[in-house]
């Protein structure tokens, strides 16, 4: 034994050379894209092993295979989703009734057609011929089914919430491809409600498990799942729109910060990342082999402030804060244009209402805001503390740096996500990121009418209330601004949340990725994505 | 081995193991007391941010987390030990496939590293024994203290930003694709191997230097060489075996640090370990989770000690003596 | 004496030695030092390379890094000075009890710490702190828990090769305590291994502080912190190095010069 380890010291330099030699010899392309591909083909060859589609010999839609990267999902029950990461794993597999378009439109997916006399009562008509990746067939069973196990409050559906005026029962199947919705209010815009991410349509008969059972209609199979580390989609050749998907496979590699995200696409280990956050956009600047999707949204950051608590139940505080942001700056400089200006309400331009809004854009003004605070009592300033979360750091400390002149000390604690979440609705000063909702009415529904769960600012104003009723039971387009342009009137005064911007999704592709763009809800859309 | 030696060693060893279960009972209970003890909401964590008060409180029953706390302990190791490990409070998937399925990248990173590290470093200790004072020693003690004085983030960071951005010629996510073979596993593995290897190349050249150049100064070794034995056979046939001992000890304890000490470089190379999954639990209170990693580490650990001590006992007739003599 | 008047003999040593109390005194005097104030933000200039205005140039929110390196040199010292004389303490206090004492009591305290020790300190020091929540305090004082027991043994192996000797059974004679004993007769033989320890420990602190700060669960920001300079820099770090490497350098040049007098001291 002796004589075998002193001939393998022997050897040791030898094999330090061979090995350094093999590691230079690794595939060096010109393009980090060819890396991966070189690298299960030659794989291939020398191991002997079935090449998984590295050098499209597979037959059929020939856009080759995607790798993203995505943050790990924490669920991947569609009903149960919360977070853009369990959404960019859960919808390439599944199809909703009504698809929210890039533009924002309406588009018809697994119903081709919709219609209600009151507002009250809603019938969609079925696409017919469509099946799950389980081989049966989609019909209104599923449809029903689908929605009584998001409203039923057994279920403990995050999209309960959302569904507030629909009940158990109150879905049911007219015959095999026509569902009528009974809600308990009108609501003038029930369609763009159902495009809500968790109303992913299941079968009638599904387990309730997505990790044994990914049983959509999607364009892609769920091959594979390990939480926390990735997945693996493969093309449903059964899909029902023509000439889709087009990539044969794709791979979801889950990071937990962007950091590592976005070393991995500028390598090109990753095709693409489902979310660049904007003060990154410089990272993959024009050239660097990256290109950058922005999709207009209502997304947007609320530093919320809890109007009853000191100091923020005077008014006066609140709106002395809101006027010591810079806005155009953060849009110009931390979203690289990728923004726009927002004026301390929901009603982004997307909804196409703002006109309808009479309240001056409020701009950095700190003598304004010095001056309230010391009407309010704050003559020598005051301090506190803002609560937030690590991916919005950077916002959180322009956004206090910002305040310091005025005489705001604001001093700033980062959790991690799941840790601020959980006692998110308790903080008195707080920032979080507001997904984009297809309704104009959804976003003040769920965050600032009164009583509701997740009203941060614990703010309840009346006459907010009562137009927002107002809303959804309106249909006309001209009256909806008029009522939602009132509302943000009322918000803007009010500053239950300081609202600076709202901002838009960001993606981002290397170059050689095409039919792909960001979408305003974050939504991913894989379905003409090709690669090479 | 001597046959009249057995009995003695395995008493010893059979001793060695009880200490050890003792030892891993005394960290379950360690581990399940801190972390029940600690603040925050289960609830929220496993319904996500949009959970209402309710439904919080109807998971805490649903988790029987309303009973005792021994209550709850009982049940927690009965479970484990009968290969139940729960499900994780934040996936709500069961945690043994998880906790397989992360320690099994970590044994191939660990495996793969030693394949370097121990070659290496042993080569290096010898090198630096048998020259010492020389140039070639100098150089590798200087290597060795600059190489444990720079953090692993920064040349891990160096090493992508080198060898995977500027210079295309490796990954810089280590994330090897399914059905990978060996070449293309290494090929991922490259930089945070080269990344790890320096800090416990050093150790290990330490140790077996030290070693040696105690065996080369010893008696018996000038005597053999005195007596007319080739230098070369006294180091192969008596130096070598006595001095490549203690490094079976530094070995044993580096595996620990390979397997689940590497949450630096698998943050920063994204590589699916151990070592993300425990503080990953850790960051979002994941308790399940917590106290299983906790658990099958110490386990590892403990085992990794005890077959080194084992090896060493094994192959050191000295040491084999005293533990099969009498000290039982 | 003889140790004090070696090392300035040596160049090495004495330009370590010069780089630590560089440090020690940016850390005290950087207000005075510092161009502009670390946590100055100026959103028009990001990313800029090092120039007249800033030497270092700017971060991800246009704060001078050369200010903040400086800034930052005072937590870094402050944290792992604190956690390394805790730490040797706490170890030096179970060391000798454990080699005086001998027996049960030698027995359950090393085997505790064999247990601590087998855990990777960053490991064992992420997780507590994870759960602790991140904080200064707690940094401290999880970095000084896990640097214990290794001061521990070498001051139980430093105090069991004087304990039998003959001062020592005389102290007993005389009826002296065993706290007597430990603290005035075997204590001051041990200075000089406590010495070499202190700073061993003192570089292993600062690697730690460096590395659980990257990590996320150091000094939060916007303090500046060298290892969260590191962290927020990542993704820049193709377009603008800078950001990484003034940090990085930052931390190296304090590890590497206490491991060269660590080293000296040593010998």
């Amino acid at each position: 034994m002796i004589v075998l380890l002193r001939r393998l010291v022997d050897r040791v330099p030898a094999m330090a050379v061979a090995l350094l030699l093999l590691a230079a010899c690794a595939p060096i392309s010109d393009s980090a894209d060819d890396r991966l591909q070189a690298g299960s083909a030659s794989e291939a060859a020398s191991d002997g092993e079935a090449a998984s589609d590295g050098g499209g010999a597979a037959a059929g839609a020939g856009g080759g295979e995607l790798t993203y990267a995505a943050a790990p999902p924490n669920t991947i029950n569609p009903h149960m989703m919360s977070s853009l990461g369990d959404i960019h794993t859960v919808q390439p597999v599944v199809n909703y009734l009504v698809r929210l378009g890039q533009d924002l439109s309406l588009q018809p997916d697994l119903a081709t057609e919709w219609d209600s006399q009151d507002a009250r009562t809603w019938t969609f008509k079925l696409r017919e011929g469509v099946t799950f990746h389980d081989g049966s067939d989609f019909d209104a069973e599923d449809v029903v089914a689908t929605f009584d196990r998001i409203v039923d409050p057994k279920e403990q559906s995050a999209a309960a919430g959302s569904f507030t005026f629909l009940e158990k029962g109150g879905t049911t199947a007219v015959d095999d491809y026509t569902v009528r919705f009974e809600l308990t209010e009108p609501v003038g815009d029930f369609p763009a409600w159902v495009t809500a991410y968790q109303a992913a349509i299941l079968p009638s008969d599904w387990s309730g498990n997505f990790e044994k059972d990914p049983i959509g209609t999607g364009p892609f199979k769920l091959a594979e799942y390990t939480p926390r580390q990735g997945a693996v989609f493969e093309r449903n050749a059964d899909y029902w729109e023509e000439g889709m998907p087009k990539l044969e496979r794709m791979e979801a590699v889950y990071y937990e910060d962007f950091g590592a995200q976005i070393t991995a696409i500028q390598s090109g280990d990753v095709d693409l990342m489902t979310l660049l956050p904007g003060d990154l956009v410089d990272t993959v600047p024009e050239g660097s082999g990256v290109t950058v999707l922005a999709a207009p949204s209502a997304t947007h950051a609320q530093l919320t402030m809890r109007v009853d608590t000191e100091p923020w139940d005077d008014k006066r505080v609140r709106q002395a804060l809101a006027l010591t942001i810079d806005r155009q700056e953060i849009v110009d400089e931390l979203w690289a244009g990728h923004a726009a200006v927002a004026n301390d309400s929901w009603l982004s331009p997307v909804y196409g209402f703002q006109d309808a809004v009479d309240a001056e854009q409020r701009t950095q003004d700190i003598e304004r805001a010095k001056q309230l605070l010391a009407e309010a009592g704050y003559r020598d300033g005051l301090d506190t503390q803002l609560v937030t979360y690590g991916g919005i750091g950077i916002f959180a400390q322009a956004v206090a740096d910002m305040a310091e002149p005025a005489g705001f000390r604001i001093k700033i604690k980062v959790e991690p996500t799941d840790v601020y979440y959980q006692h998110w609705t308790e903080l008195p000063l707080a920032m979080e990121t507001w997904l984009h909702r297809s309704s104009v009415a959804q976003m003040p529904a769920l965050s600032f009418q009164c009583g509701v769960d997740w009203n941060v600012p614990h703010w309840c104003n009346r006459d907010f209330d009562r137009l927002l009723k107002k809303l959804n039971a309106t249909v006309d387009t001209g009256e909806r601004a008029q009522i939602a342009g009132e509302m943000a009137a009322i918000m803007h005064e009010e500053v239950p949340a300081v609202i600076p911007w709202f901002q838009d999704t960001l993606s981002a592709t290397r170059d050689n990725v095409s039919g792909y763009d960001s979408h305003p809800a974050n939504f991913v859309d894989f379905r003409s994505t090709t690669v090479g | 081995m001597a046959g009249s030696a057995a009995p003695g060693l395995l008493r010893y060893f059979a001793k060695r193991l009880a200490v050890m279960l003792l030892l891993l009972t005394l960290v379950s209970v360690l581990i399940f007391a801190m972390v029940e003890i600690l603040p925050g909401d289960i609830g929220n964590l496993i319904l996500g941010q949009y959970a209402t008060a309710e439904n919080v409180e109807q998971v805490r029953r649903d988790l029987g987390l309303d009973r005792a706390l021994y209550v709850r302990y009982a049940d927690w190791m009965g479970g484990f030990l009968t290969g139940n490990w729960g499900d994780s409070w934040r996936l709500g998937t069961p945690i043994a496939p998880l906790i397989a399925g992360r320690l099994y990248n970590s044994l191939i990173l660990a495996s793969v590293a030693f394949t370097v590290i121990i070659p290496v470093g042993v080569a290096a200790g010898i090198a630096s024994a048998l020259r010492r004072g020389k140039l070639t020693d100098r150089v590798i003690n200087g290597v060795s203290v600059v190489s444990i004085t720079i953090p692993e983030f920064v040349s891990s960071m160096f090493l992508i930003l080198f060898f995977s951005l500027l210079l295309p010629w490796f990954p810089s996510s280590a994330r090897i694709p399914d059905g990978a073979g060996p070449l293309t596993t290494l090929w991922f593995l490259v930089l945070p191997i080269v990344a790890i290897s320096p800090v416990l190349v050093g150790y290990i050249a330490r140790t077996v230097r030290a070693s040696m150049v105690t065996e080369l100064e010893a008696d018996y070794t000038r005597t053999a060489v005195l007596k007319g034995l080739g230098f070369r056979t006294v180091i192969t046939r008596h130096v070598l075996r006595n001095a490549l001992l203690p490094a079976i000890t530094v070995i044993a304890n580096q595996i620990a640090w390979l397997i689940g000490g590497l949450v630096v470089i698998e943050n920063v190379f994204n590589y699916p370990g151990i070592g993300q999954l425990l503080l990953q639990a850790a960051l979002v209170q994941d308790v399940p989770l917590l106290e299983a990693i906790v658990l099958i580490l110490a386990a590892v650990l403990m085992l990794s000690n005890l077959a080194a001590d084992l090896l060493y006992t094994a192959f050191n007739p000295r040491v084999r003596a005293q533990v099969a003599g009498g000290a039982a | 004496m003889r140790r004090v008047r070696a090392l300035r003999r040596a160049p090495g040593v004495t330009m370590a030695l010069l780089v630590l109390l560089v440090w020690v005194a940016i850390a005290v005097f950087w207000p005075q030092l510092v161009p502009y104030g670390p946590t100055e933000q100026e959103l028009t200039s990001r990313y800029e390379p090092p120039s007249a205005q800033h030497w270092l140039g700017t971060d991800n929110l246009g704060r001078d890094i050369f200010s903040r390196i400086l800034a930052g040199s005072r937590s870094v010292l402050i944290v792992s000075v604190a956690s390394t004389t805790l730490g040797v303490a706490i170890g030096t206090a179970i060391g000798l009890c454990a080699a005086f004492y001998r027996g049960k009591v030698d027995e359950l305290l090393m085997r505790s710490l064999d247990l601590l020790m087998a855990f990777p300190i960053i490991v064992i020091a992420s997780v507590v702190l994870a759960m602790l929540g991140p904080s200064r305090l707690n940094l401290v004082v999880v970095i000084a828990v896990m640097l214990a027991p290794y001061n521990a043994r070498v001051v139980r192996s430093a105090v069991l090769s004087w304990r039998d000797r003959d001062f020592v059974a005389a102290a007993r004679m005389r009826g002296e305590s065993g706290a007597f004993i430990l603290f005035r007769e075997l204590l001051p033989n041990i200075v000089g291994t406590l010495n070499v320890e202190y700073t061993l420990r003192l570089a292993l602190s600062i690697f730690a502080v460096a590395t659980l700060s990257f990590l996320g669960f150091g000094i939060q920001p916007p303090t500046p912190d060298w290892g969260l300079m590191v962290s927020e820099g990542r993704p820049f770090y193709q377009i603008a190095p800078w950001v990484v490497v003034a940090p990085a350098a930052a931390i190296a040049s304090l590890i590497v010069a206490i491991n060269v007098v660590a080293q000296k001291l040593r010998s």
